[in-house]
């Protein structure tokens, strides 16, 4: 289905009244939902999504854009990334769509539960674990800890047992999970100032990235495969 | 960029032909395949898999859907990538 810039532009001024269908338009709310107040994902909030029309599948699938986006927009905002020329970004569309089709076909079940209970679809599940005890430039713990502050600022549950970031990093990962467009060029600098890497500044933005992004994604999950998890 | 996300990463080379090759076509390479591979022992393998399938139309939304999609989100977030 091709969606015409005329749509796109109605869908940004107003969702809620824009003239798409009534399955557009709940993942239009399951998106909102999961970027702007993800604490309202329960399993009233899920069924509501089914009964506009969506499947289990239709949501998953949705909601993984919207989880990837919420990543990728912070950390574009962390880094600046540079905005691709209109040319060049017809040709990195293609690459990516390339690129997503090497990534095969989602796992069966979609979900897993981690170590601490959670569920998430299976990768990210693989991707915290993998990302909270493997050895980088930052200590495991530190990571765990800026994993845990950030997804914390978006009401995530996380373990009490999990120790707090240092003061130098505490404004930067704030406003990385909660309004990474508000980071600026000084409170980057000002890491590197108080003596963090280029690579342990990459650690501490993916860490608080994914942080804040896998809340939505945990209630939604939650909500969609808690029961038959716990049957299981 | 504030990172150095091409040349500063620490790639093995199956990745640097990746990128070299996606430079050659497009003439850049997209920052989000930059930023996810920079330090890629800290992704589980099946992960890049995972981001680049959100970026792409699969079974259940199309093409210009899944588009749709990542634009709202991106304008939610105040952000213009």
């Amino acid at each position: 289905m091709n969606i015409d810039q005329a749509l796109v532009d109605a869908v940004l001024e107003d969702w809620e009244s824009a003239p798409v269908s009534p399955r557009q338009r709940a993942a239009l709310r399951l998106l909102e939902t999961m970027t702007v107040h993800p604490q309202d994902i329960d399993a009233a909030f899920v069924t509501s999504l089914k009964d506009a029309g969506l499947s289990t599948e239709d949501i998953e699938e949705a909601a993984s854009t919207g989880f990837q986006f919420n990543l990728i927009n912070r950390l574009a905002d962390a880094f600046d990334f540079d905005i691709p020329s209109e040319e060049g970004q017809r040709k990195q569309a293609v690459m990516l769509q390339v690129m997503g089709r090497l990534g095969g076909a989602p796992p069966s079940p979609s979900w897993s539960a981690g170590e601490d209970g959670l569920l998430r679809p299976v990768e990210l599940t693989l991707a915290r674990e993998h990302l909270l005890s493997t050895d980088g430039e930052l200590e495991p713990a530190l990571r765990q800890a800026i994993e845990a502050h950030a997804a914390r600022a978006w009401g995530g549950q996380r373990s009490e047992a999990v120790g707090g970031i240092p003061e130098a990093i505490t404004e930067y990962v704030n406003r990385l999970a909660l309004y990474a467009y508000r980071l600026t060029d000084e409170l980057f600098d000002g890491l590197k100032t108080s003596g963090y890497s280029e690579a342990q500044i990459f650690e501490i933005t993916l860490a608080g990235a994914l942080g804040a992004s896998f809340v939505a994604i945990e209630r939604l999950f939650e909500a969609l495969h808690g029961e038959t998890c716990r049957a299981a | 960029m504030r990172l150095d996300l091409e040349s500063g990463g620490q790639r093995p080379w199956p990745l640097k032909l990746l990128l070299a090759g996606m430079r050659a076509y497009a003439g850049e390479i997209p920052a989000p395949p930059l930023a996810i591979t920079y330090r890629p022992r800290l992704l589980h393998p099946r992960v890049p898999g995972y981001i680049m399938r959100g970026m792409s139309a699969r079974g259940c939304w199309s093409k210009g859907e899944s588009e749709l999609f990542a634009t709202f989100v991106s304008h939610l977030n105040t952000c213009h990538f």
